[in-house]
């Protein structure tokens, strides 16, 4: 069960991920993966800490939607890919520029996903 | 090629949950998505070089967008701050980040 709802997720993430990439203007920079890379960060705290215990979902649901749809949401080797075209592109102030936000806005936006769903359950008592 | 790349990234989310409860049992499981994130990255580099509109590249393309993960990966290095664990947090993003960029390559430079 555990594995179809992963696999069911990870069509679902993957699919919104490429939805938004294919749907928004492409300007050069590759600021779809960028965003939707930092929401995914911030959101999968709040999920795993928050929301997944506040709603009591089993545990196979909370993997189907933190591993399946969030985790597949965001992509790692989508980075490289665009990282690698902008070296190919010769783009390097883009390049720095987009690796500088990923590598720093990622960890700012988990660590922030965190401390944030932590106060919500204080506030609620959960 | 929409329903290729998202049921290669549903087959993507599958084997990286395979592979991260299978390690875990093994002690190996905060390696779990370093592994997977810099597979990914050598079969990305792998697929520069194929022809992006054979069905296979865009199957593989949609698979490694599901296999590798950004969120659960900041999530971990955030709860690697947490537990004060300064060092390991900064090693496993500059191991991730340098890998990935190399596995990149090297995989562009095998096909």
């Amino acid at each position: 069960m555990e594995s179809l709802l992963v696999f069911i997720g990870g069509i679902i993430g993957g699919g919104l991920r490429i939805g938004f990439t294919d749907l928004l203007p492409a300007i050069g920079f590759p600021y779809v993966t960028l965003l939707i890379n930092l929401v995914g960060a911030f959101i999968l705290p709040i999920w795993n800490n928050y929301w997944a215990i506040k709603w009591h979902c089993q545990p196979t649901l909370r993997k189907g939607i933190g591993v399946g749809v969030i985790g597949s949401f965001t992509t790692f080797s989508g980075i490289m890919l665009d990282s690698s075209h902008l070296i190919m592109n010769h783009q390097f102030q883009s390049l720095l520029i987009y690796l500088a936000i990923t590598i720093v806005g990622g960890f700012l936006l988990a660590v922030l996903g965190y401390q944030w769903s932590n106060r919500l359950r204080e506030q609620e008592g959960i | 090629m929409f329903f290729t790349l998202i049921f290669g990234s549903g087959l993507g989310a599958l084997s990286r949950s395979t592979i991260t409860n299978h390690l875990k049992t093994h002690r190996l499981g905060q390696f779990a998505t370093l592994c997977v994130n810099l597979l990914g990255c050598l079969i990305g580099g792998m697929l520069l070089g194929v022809n992006p509109t054979s069905l296979f590249a865009i199957l593989f393309l949609g698979f490694i967008g599901g296999f590798t993960t950004y969120s659960t990966f900041n999530g971990e290095l955030a709860g690697l701050y947490f537990q004060r664990r300064y060092g390991r947090c900064l090693g496993y993003l500059l191991v991730s980040y340098g890998g990935g960029l190399l596995a990149c390559y090297l995989g562009y430079l095998l096909i």
